[in-house]
């Protein structure tokens, strides 16, 4: 589609800074233990697929990433800025961070192009041109430039979602997190989001992704990482997972979706 | 005649008479008009609409007519339909407030029930279900009692620097009128001031249109709001010198018992404004909290994903798309602003319905009164949505 990479490059994680950093996080709705001692580092530029049955905290987990959710106990640095009730720091992580919804979640009120250039023009202060330009860029990049002036309502599902992946990419953030971001398409659209999704990996994208897709997982993942009922179960290569599973629940999953 | 199985169906001159939709539709439509008839044949005999006619309007009142604002009759020589003219006034003085009041206000209660702050949300709460769940009726009186009671007489009026009075005969305050000026020009030339700060006015818009066109293109600041202000305000002060100064201000004088001069709110009015005002707030209150729940929780996540602030978030996302939805809800409360401002009537306030009683008491010919009243109401309501409608159709197109 754009990029002339042609294979995933040679990548030396070991020697990447951990860009987020999770420590004993848990996250409480109620009487109900949503997660439960969530411990990870994740490098820069690492692939972080994150498999589990509904319910198991999943999502839970990486809405609290970039706070909206905000966590009970533990302790989540991203990039070096520690979250905490720090309004500064919120505003810091939130605009190195972006993320793309299930339900797309676009703005239905404003065309594709004021979808994306909202954040950059009201929070980043770009004058109007080179927002414009930006937007511009980005559904090049995502292979739609022909829909900047229509409404999001106009558009099909897999349209809306690669709009949503260029709203979220107008800010220009170090890491994207994406919550089952094709499980509300119809099928056919599946494949032009992770198209989408595959060249942003290979564009050197720290990316965290809650997906059922295990052909994306299989393909692009640097490392999977199971959840169930709120526990961190099993992480590992996708060799490992898909070749070696070793806890029980694991295999279940797997054997049940595969 | 053999009917094929499946053929067509048999034709119409086979069903009964009584079956037929037309002939049906024929004889709900003679029954409902041979009823409207006999009705209007009975109110036309029974109340000698033979006399009908308006001619009694254009009598001279003989009648005074108090809470009166810009207009000075004192109805010895005046008509009747003038002096219905002024109370018609007095009611769209009240309507216009109570409508911008209960409006800023209900937009603010209404968002603050949605707050994170706790005290924030249970405060507006309260105010909702207080002024809600009480007759309006009762608001109002409940008001002008705590005005006559609890304001001081005038003869120990509370006085702000000699500009401004607060006693139980109401609030006095400085108000601009016509004057001579240098020249010695006649009332009506302070017309040609106003023709000129509208022009201004005109002209300060497109400086700020222009320079908001700038910032957008390149992001550099370039003030609009104080550009705009600073150009109206050296032009007012210009035209209002080479004009003569035709304008002076007026300040409030007691005199006995009595405020002259200076703009005076009686407290009918301000209990009346008060009252719609508390009343209407609430529902519109509710309105837009609805509007706002009524959004998908994702817009508000997408808005933070983003990065926009609370203000942002609202002002950008939240509250253009609720507007579709709050206003044919809140055109409504207006209309109910409008029809409930006859409760004047509980605290003396001249407005249009108690105005027009007088003349009904004094000329007979209810009939004709109440069809007056009812047209000017409906009047009013209609211009009110005609506006509201305008306002729908500009919202529901958003730009950022």
């Amino acid at each position: 589609m754009t990029t002339e990479t042609e294979a995933t490059p040679t990548r030396d994680l070991e020697s990447m800074e951990d860009i987020i950093i999770a420590e004993n996080v848990d996250k409480w709705f109620g009487d109900f233990q949503a997660l439960d001692n969530i411990s990870m580092r994740i490098k820069e530029h690492e692939i972080v697929v994150v498999l589990g049955p509904s319910g198991s905290g999943k999502s839970t987990f990486i809405r609290c990433l970039n706070r909206l959710e905000e966590h009970d106990a533990g302790r989540i640095v991203i990039d070096g800025i520690e979250m905490n009730d720090d309004v500064r720091n919120l505003n810091a992580i939130r605009s190195e961070v972006g993320m793309v919804f299930q339900q797309f979640n676009l703005f239905p009120h404003l065309s594709v192009m004021n979808n994306i250039t909202l954040g950059p023009r009201k929070v980043r202060r770009m004058p109007k041109l080179d927002a414009d330009a930006l937007a511009m860029q980005l559904l090049e990049r995502v292979g739609i430039p022909e829909q900047a002036e229509k409404y999001p309502a106009q558009l099909s599902g897999g349209q809306q979602q690669r709009v949503a992946i260029a709203r979220a990419l107008a800010m220009q953030p170090k890491i994207m997190l994406f919550d089952e971001p094709t499980s509300a398409l119809d099928p056919e659209m599946i494949k032009e989001v992770l198209d989408v999704m595959q060249e942003l990996a290979r564009s050197g994208m720290t990316m965290i992704v809650v997906t059922h897709e295990m052909g994306f997982a299989r393909e692009v993942a640097d490392r999977l990482i199971f959840f169930d009922e709120g526990s961190l179960v099993e992480e590992g290569t996708p060799q490992h997972f898909f070749e070696n599973p070793q806890e029980d629940r694991t295999k279940l999953f797997l054997s049940q979706i595969l | 005649m053999a009917v094929a199985a499946g053929g067509a169906p048999p034709p119409s001159s086979e069903v009964p008479l009584l079956y037929r939709r037309g002939v049906r539709r024929l004889l709900t439509q003679g029954i409902y008009v041979a009823l409207t008839a006999v009705v209007i044949g009975y109110v036309y005999t029974s109340l000698d609409l033979r006399e009908f006619g308006f001619g009694f309007l254009s009598e001279p009142a003989a009648f005074k007519v108090g809470n009166q604002w810009l207009t000075d009759v004192d109805g010895v020589t005046n008509s009747r339909i003038t002096m219905y003219l002024v109370g018609v006034w007095s009611s769209l003085r009240a309507v216009l407030v109570a409508i911008a009041l209960s409006t800023v206000i209900g937009v603010l209660i209404g968002v603050a029930r949605l707050s994170s702050n706790w005290l924030v949300a249970q405060m507006a709460m309260l105010y909702v279900e207080i002024f809600r769940n009480t007759p309006l009726l009762v608001q109002v009186v409940l008001v002008y009692t705590i005005l006559l009671i609890g304001a001081p007489l005038i003869e120990n009026v509370v006085n702000v620097g000699d500009f401004f009075f607060i006693s139980n005969r109401g609030m006095a305050m400085p108000w601009p009128v016509p004057d001579s000026g240098f020249w010695g020009t006649p009332d009506w030339f302070v017309g040609v001031w106003v023709a000129a700060l509208l022009a201004i006015g005109f002209v300060a818009q497109r400086v700020r249109a222009d320079r908001q066109g700038r910032e957008r293109e390149t992001g550099q600041p370039h003030y609009p709001n104080r550009w705009a202000l600073g150009v109206f305000a050296v032009g007012a002060v210009i035209s209002f010198f080479a004009l003569g100064a035709p304008v002076s201000i007026d300040e409030p004088v007691i005199v006995g018992t009595h405020y002259i001069e200076g703009m005076v709110m009686e407290p009918e009015f301000t209990a009346l404004v008060a009252g719609l005002t508390l009343y209407t707030s609430a529902f519109i209150a509710e309105i837009v909290r609805g509007g706002i729940q009524a959004l998908p929780r994702g817009q508000t996540e997408a808005a933070n994903a983003v990065g926009l602030s609370g203000y942002q978030r609202l002002t950008l996302v939240i509250l253009p798309q609720a507007l579709r939805q709050i206003i044919p809800s809140v055109t409504n409360q207006y209309l109910n602003i409008n029809k409930n401002s006859s409760l004047a009537y509980a605290v003396l306030y001249d407005d249009l319905f108690r105005v027009a009683n007088i003349v009904q008491n004094k000329a007979g010919h209810a009939l004709e009164m109440f069809f007056v009243i009812i047209v000017t109401y409906m009047l009013i309501s209609f211009a009110i949505s005609v506006v509201m409608n305008f306002f729908n159709a500009r919202v529901t197109a958003q730009r950022i």
